[in-house]
């Protein structure tokens, strides 16, 4: 695993109560790909939050290795634990 | 937070009332002795009910916890001792076997010093497992902090990696669990795998009492729990040695009951039944081929037998019937096995070379190596069968072992996943029903040829002593 618990601490430090987040890494399409790797940690270790699909539909995303910048959505925050690795607090409209 | 685990043996010991309710209500605990004999027996059908109400009460949003299962209990002793003073014993308590008490005694206090070792560090063991934690301590701790399997979690394409096909029964006892202790203690909850394994022991005991010497089913015991795969590998949270204890006890309680006839073992195969299919979806597989053979055979010799087993199938396809309406209805993927595929020849044929280093692997899982004696072992048990005049009981359990073999390797055979990842990463684990189930019938198997043994034995020795006592002993 290239994603360390500091790493997972970090998402959850970034994280309110009720938030709903999205995972954004490298995905190759392949068994065990970093994306889907992460997916299933954060999905166990970020409880009781919960993950979503679609970036749309989250609160915070957790970026690994990727820019949130790149999914086209607007953020009220980005933090950065170091480079390639942030939580970013989505905008939603209303 | 850390959970007492105090109320986790709590949350064991309601669990353990529902099933004494359900002994009695079977008339299977007349006297002190046998409710004695049989407590364990209670505790696992207990575990199985429980597990299987569980589970299938997340899935219309229901939560059990302790206020919950006492209700349970109450309700259970309840008809139990209702049911229990408008029965007769059972017909079956007549039958006694032989039993050297205190051998059997010293053996089931070397198992209880192996599980109680075992508890020291089960208590302080964390989910370090990937499966352990990935699937199935996610669903654990997502059923408690959601209450129930309705959530996105249990439905969501986002968590299709924790396997949602997968049953619920072992993560739904560990919710229960968890509310009982008011806190998901990941350390903590591997008490509860333990006390599976206290079960299985406890209700192989008690199945098997008065049919089989008492020593004989506690070397038995012994031998399974002290293989170093079964305590290993419960302790990853995995829920293949769980499969295997609920599996196996279905099966032995299926094999008695070809031989006395008994209702009561019907129903207790079919709740042991019930409780693998809601374990893991290979759970359906290993109960169907413990279903065939019996009904092929009885449809042939005893139609009437054969229609009351078919109840038993249709009660465990009932168990399993919500969770597949559930999984259909949330469109769930079904995992990456689905034995339709067998009927493909296309596929067969493309896949054919995968049979090979599938079998291979999987005759090499089952090895001295990793099982220590258990499989020669049940081999002597099946030999012993023929040899003791019950043929029957040996050609049921070698269809049920050759036929779950079969069906391991059509499993690895049609499936599309890398070959050699997929047996590296499941090979291991895969035969624990197998191996623990055949293992679990070699008491009943070898029963009667034991006691023909020591019965023969004892006439050596009773013809033979009062001609040498005169010449060891001169007066």
């Amino acid at each position: 695993m290239r994603y360390s618990p500091t790493v997972i601490a970090f998402y959850g430090a970034h994280l309110r109560p009720g938030d709903r987040f999205y995972v954004q890494a490298p995905d190759n399409g392949k068994l065990g790909n970093v994306r889907a790797s992460l997916m299933l940690t954060t999905g166990f270790a970020l409880l009781p939050h919960v993950m979503v699909s679609r970036p749309g539909q989250a609160d915070v995303v957790l970026s690994f290795e990727e820019s949130p910048r790149t999914l086209g959505l607007r953020y009220t925050r980005v933090d950065s634990l170091v480079d390639g690795i942030s939580a970013a607090r989505v905008a939603h409209a209303g | 937070m850390p959970g007492d685990p105090l109320l986790l043996v709590a949350a064991n010991v309601l669990e353990l009332v529902v099933g004494v309710g359900v002994v009695l209500a079977l008339g299977l605990a007349n006297d002190l002795r046998a409710f004695a004999a049989r407590v364990g027996l209670a505790y696992g059908l207990g575990l199985a009910l429980t597990g299987i109400l569980d589970a299938t009460l997340a899935l219309v949003g229901v939560a059990v916890g302790l206020p919950q299962l006492g209700l349970l209990a109450i309700a259970s002793l309840l008809v139990g001792f209702l049911r229990r003073s408008r029965r007769s014993p059972v017909a079956q308590e007549a039958l006694q076997a032989s039993s050297s008490t205190l051998l059997a005694a010293g053996i089931a206090a070397i198992t209880t010093a192996l599980i109680a070792l075992a508890a020291a560090a089960y208590a302080v063991t964390p989910l370090l497992k990937w499966d352990g934690w990935a699937i199935w301590g996610t669903k654990a701790q997502a059923l408690y902090d959601f209450g129930s399997a309705t959530g996105p979690l249990f439905t969501s394409p986002a968590y299709e990696g924790i396997q949602q096909s997968y049953p619920l029964l072992l993560p739904a006892l560990e919710a229960t669990d968890y509310r009982a202790m008011g806190a998901a203690d990941g350390s903590v909850i591997h008490l509860q795998l333990l006390l599976f394994a206290v079960a299985f022991a406890g209700s192989l005991f008690g199945l098997l009492w008065r049919r089989v010497p008492s020593e004989l089913t506690a070397l038995c015991v012994l031998a399974i729990l002290a293989a170093s795969p079964v305590l290993g590998q419960l302790a990853s949270n995995y829920a293949d040695v769980p499969l295997a204890f609920a599996i196996a006890l279905g099966v032995v309680a299926l094999a008695r009951w070809l031989v006395d006839d008994e209702p009561w073992l019907l129903g207790v195969a079919a709740i042991f039944l019930g409780a693998g299919v809601l374990t893991k979806n290979e759970g359906a597989m290993f109960a169907a081929v413990a279903f065939l053979p019996l009904l092929v055979y009885l449809a042939a010799h005893d139609r009437r037998r054969a229609l009351r087993l078919l109840a038993a199938a249709g009660a465990v396809v009932a168990v399993l019937l919500p969770w597949r309406i559930f999984t259909s209805v949330h469109h769930l993927s079904t995992g990456d096995i689905h034995f339709s595929d067998a009927l493909r020849p296309g596929l067969l044929s493309a896949h054919a070379g995968r049979i090979a280093p599938s079998a291979h692997a999987l005759a090499g899982q089952v090895g001295v190596a990793k099982w220590g004696l258990l499989v020669p072992v049940t081999a002597v048990g099946v030999l012993a069968a023929f040899v003791g005049g019950r043929a029957v009981l040996g050609w049921f359990a070698v269809s049920w072992m050759v036929l779950s073999s079969s069906c391991l390797v059509l499993v690895y055979w049609i499936s599309s996943l890398p070959l050699h990842w997929y047996l590296a990463t499941s090979d291991y684990r895969i035969v624990a029903t197998l191996v623990v189930g055949g293992a679990a019938l070699t008491p009943l198997l070898a029963a009667d040829a034991w006691a023909g043994s020591k019965a023969a034995l004892r006439e050596l020795r009773a013809t033979r002593a009062p001609a040498i006592e005169p010449e060891t002993f001169p007066a």
